[in-house]
C-alpha cells in the first residue's frame, strides 16, 4: 500500500510542518496523503493536530470523519460529520455521510 | 458507497429462513429467465424504490399510480409512468401492460384495492405477480386470488433489524439451502495480513470466501477524502486479507458461525 512518490511528498510536507507547525494547509494536505496511503492512524492524528490549532476548520473535520469511517470507527465518524454540519449547515457531503451512518442496515 | 451489500435479497435467521430460502430459490429461477419488463402498481416509498432499482438495472418499467405528484416524481426515473386508478380494470388494460414479465402490486395499505388489482393482473395473463401485504391475513387472501409471491416488507424489516441488533458484526445472512449459509462480515483479526492460502481457509475452517469487499481511499473532485468500494469476486488463493475487509463466505451453518467468531 505504501507508494514511494507519496512517501516522498509526505516527507516534504513533514519538513515544512517542522518549520511551521501551524501551517493548516500543509497539515491538511499531509492528512490526505496519509489517507491515500491507507495510513489512517497517521491521517487521524494529523487532522486532530490541525484541529487543535484551528478547531473550526470544516475540511479537517470532514476528512477526519472519512478517516474514521475507513477504520470502522463509526461513532467518531458520526461526531465528526455532526461537527461539520454544526459549522457549515449546508455541507451536503457531511449530510450524506451522516444519513448513511444512521440508516439501517448499519455499516458497523 | 461503503454501505452497499453483496447479497440481495437479504435473508434472516431462525424459523422464517426456510421459507425465505425457498423464496430465494423461486426468485432465482425467475431471474434465470431474465425478466426485463416490469409493471409497478403504486408509487409510494416501497413501489418507487422497487421501480427505481429495476430501472437502474436497465429494465423497462411502467409505473401506475392514481396520484399525479407521485407519477410526476417517478417519471424521471422509469420508462413509463401513468396516472390512473389501477382498480379500474378497463383503464388498466388500456395501457397495454399484458406483455409484462412481472407485475409488482405495492399498494398494500389499501387492502381491498391491492386484492382487486392482483386479481385483474392475473386475469390479464401477467405471468408473475408479486404483491405487498401488510398483515398475514392480507397475504393469505393475495395468495388465494393468484399472487405468485407475497412480500411483507415491514415484517421482514423487523426481523432483519432484530437480528442486526442481536448480531452486530453480522452484516448479512442468507440460508441458501437447509444447513448452508452465505454470510457477510468483517474479516476476523487472525486472518489479517495473510493470504487465503496461508490461512488455509477452506481446509481449516470448511468455508469458502466467495468475495472480498474493501474500501479504497481516494479524493473526490473537490479534493476531499472519499472511500470507494472495490469488490474482489472469487478471490484467488494468493489474495491477502486486510484489516477492514468484508468477507462474503459460504459454507455449512456451523462452520460459517465458527469462522465468523474467530479472533
Amino acid at each position: 500500500m505504501k507508494n514511494k512518490a507519496t512517501q516522498k511528498k509526505i516527507h516534504k510536507l513533514s519538513e515544512k510542518l517542522a518549520e511551521n507547525p501551524k501551517d493548516t494547509e500543509a497539515r491538511l494536505a499531509l492528512g490526505k496523503l496519509y489517507f491515500l496511503n491507507s495510513q489512517f492512524d497517521e491521517a487521524v492524528r494529523c487532522y486532530q493536530t490541525l484541529l487543535e490549532h484551528d478547531p473550526r476548520n470544516v475540511s479537517a473535520h470532514y476528512n477526519l470523519g472519512v478517516a474514521f469511517l475507513a477504520q470502522n470507527r463509526m461513532d467518531e465518524a458520526k461526531a465528526a460529520f455532526q461537527k461539520v454540519l454544526e459549522l457549515d449547515p449546508d455541507n451536503e457531503g457531511a449530510e450524506k455521510e451522516l444519513a448513511k451512518l444512521v440508516s439501517f442496515p448499519w455499516s458497523e | 458507497m461503503y454501505r452497499q451489500r453483496l447479497v440481495p435479497p437479504r435473508g434472516t435467521r431462525g424459523k422464517g429462513s426456510v421459507t425465505r430460502s425457498s423464496q430465494n430459490l423461486e426468485l432465482s429461477k425467475m431471474a434465470d429467465k431474465v425478466p426485463r419488463q416490469f409493471v409497478v402498481i403504486g408509487a409510494g416509498r416501497f413501489g418507487s424504490s422497487v421501480a427505481m432499482t429495476l430501472a437502474k438495472n436497465g429494465c423497462e418499467v411502467t409505473v401506475v399510480d392514481s396520484d399525479k405528484d407521485n407519477v410526476q416524481r417517478i417519471s424521471e426515473y422509469v420508462s413509463n409512468a401513468v396516472q390512473l386508478d389501477a382498480t379500474d380494470e378497463k383503464a388498466l388494460r388500456s395501457i397495454g401492460i399484458e406483455g409484462a414479465d412481472v407485475a409488482i402490486v405495492s399498494i398494500g395499505e389499501q387492502m381491498e384495492a391491492s386484492i382487486l388489482v392482483t386479481m385483474a393482473l392475473k386475469e390479464m395473463g401477467i405471468k408473475t405477480v408479486v404483491a405487498k401485504a401488510v398483515t398475514e391475513t392480507h397475504g393469505k387472501i393475495l395468495a388465494r386470488v393468484g399472487a405468485d409471491k407475497v412480500v411483507f416488507p415491514e415484517r421482514d424489516m423487523g426481523v432483519r433489524l432484530a437480528n442486526a441488533l442481536l448480531h452486530p458484526s453480522l452484516l448479512e445472512h442468507v440460508e441458501v439451502s437447509p444447513g448452508y449459509n452465505i454470510a457477510e462480515f468483517e474479516a476476523p483479526k487472525v486472518l489479517w495480513g495473510r493470504s487465503i492460502a496461508q490461512s488455509a481457509v477452506r481446509a481449516r475452517h470448511g468455508v469458502q470466501i466467495v468475495a472480498i469487499k474493501r474500501r479504497k481511499p481516494g479524493l473526490d473532485e473537490e479534493g476531499e477524502s472519499v472511500l470507494e468500494e472495490d469488490v474482489d469476486l472469487i478471490p484467488s488463493a494468493e489474495t491477502v486479507i486486510n484489516e477492514g475487509d468484508l468477507l462474503l463466505v459460504v459454507g455449512r451453518e456451523e462452520n460459517v458461525r465458527k469462522f465468523r467468531g474467530l479472533r
